[in-house]
């Protein structure tokens, strides 16, 4: 624990300043640059990523609508998951991915705040997922996705917003 | 983040990331990687993270808020307040995805110096690495907060001010009543 009797703030020189202030530097644009072309190689592997979430996201899933306890440690796992989810689909611009995903972790953060569990609401999100995870859906049926966001809002908005209100 | 940001230099810069989801540290390496830094690490807990920055070679700290569970903003506040780590300073930068005002706010009096929301993009994270290199904040140590000072805007002087020349000083009285006025309200 820290000494309550320190009042000590003053700048501390790391090894990370020093060495970013000196030359030879990277500009921002070619960095930009290269980290765009590090993330494009990347993304042959999105499929499979997202594939293997998923599983995990339908176990969790499946758990935690066994689970009466709160906080319920199943729950908080697929609230980490579909993070990943939804952090993958915004990445390799899979709007659709984002955007349920994001639904889902709002959804479980309501239920979370007010000590509750709906098994329905859940698998309703992850069977959502599922059908807009796929190339098909981001090539032909992303013209739908206003209607699936309408219903699954719906399925959030039955429980309040906590008071911490999302960024 | 105001202004253009500042060029640097990454080049063995050592990166530790700890996150729990291998997609999201593959992806945060290959940018880093992109820009020089090296070596870039991957911890899938806190306690592997905890280990890892007690042997004292890591530059920079790069966390996801959702580390088991909700436990980036526990292992951000272990590392600031071990005295005996010799990393305690290093720069962290908070990752978040799904985002609550309320985590930014944890992130932050946890001993953050930045939040970053995700996903990554590389000029995001390149302007943050270069505003944490070129605006150092004075680290404080007090009984309820340890890291980078919180008393900081990126908003500049108000109109029609000059700016104030001693930017990062830290008035401790002020920041200990906004404290006890916080805690009592």
């Amino acid at each position: 624990m820290p000494n309550s009797k320190t009042n000590e703030a003053r700048i501390v020189p790391t090894r990370f300043t020093q060495i970013a202030r000196q030359k030879p530097t990277i500009s921002r644009n070619d960095a930009i640059e290269a980290g765009q072309s590090a993330v494009t190689e990347l993304e042959p592997e999105y499929l499979d990523w997202v594939d293997g979430l998923l599983r995990a996201l339908w176990s969790a899933v499946e758990k935690a609508g066994q689970d009466e306890t709160f906080p319920n440690p199943h729950g908080e796992e697929a609230y980490g998951l579909s993070n990943q989810i939804r952090n993958l689909g915004a990445t390799f611009d899979y709007e659709a991915v984002t955007h349920v995903a994001d639904s889902f972790c709002e959804l479980i953060h309501r239920l979370n705040e007010a000590g509750r569990n709906d098994a329905h609401a859940m698998r309703t999100h992850l069977n959502a997922l599922r059908l807009v995870s796929t190339p098909t859906f981001k090539r032909d049926g992303e013209g739908e996705l206003g209607a699936l966001m309408g219903a699954l809002r719906q399925l959030v908005d039955h429980y309040p917003e906590p008071d911490g209100n999302t960024a | 983040m105001k202004g253009s940001a500042k060029d640097i230099n990454l080049k063995n810069i050592s990166v530790l990331v700890a996150d729990s989801g291998e997609p999201a540290f593959r992806i945060t390496q290959s940018i880093l990687k992109s820009f020089g830094a090296d070596p870039v690490v991957h911890a899938r807990t806190a306690e592997q993270a905890s280990k890892l920055i007690q042997r004292g070679t890591v530059d920079l700290l790069i966390v996801n808020y959702n580390i088991d569970g909700k436990g980036g903003a526990d292992l951000v506040r272990s590392v600031r307040e071990n005295r005996r780590n010799p990393a305690r300073h290093i720069p962290i930068l908070m990752t978040l995805g799904h985002t609550t005002i309320g985590a930014v706010t944890i992130s932050r009096d946890a001993g953050a110096n930045m939040v970053l929301t995700l996903p990554l993009s590389p000029g995001g994270l390149y302007d943050r690495l270069s505003w944490v290199a070129n605006h150092p904040r004075p680290f404080v140590d007090q009984e309820k907060y340890v890291g980078p000072c919180r008393r900081f805007k990126n908003a500049g002087p108000p109109g029609g001010m000059e700016r104030r020349s001693m930017e990062f000083e830290v008035d401790e009285n002020q920041t200990d009543e906004a404290e006890s006025t916080a805690a009592a309200g």
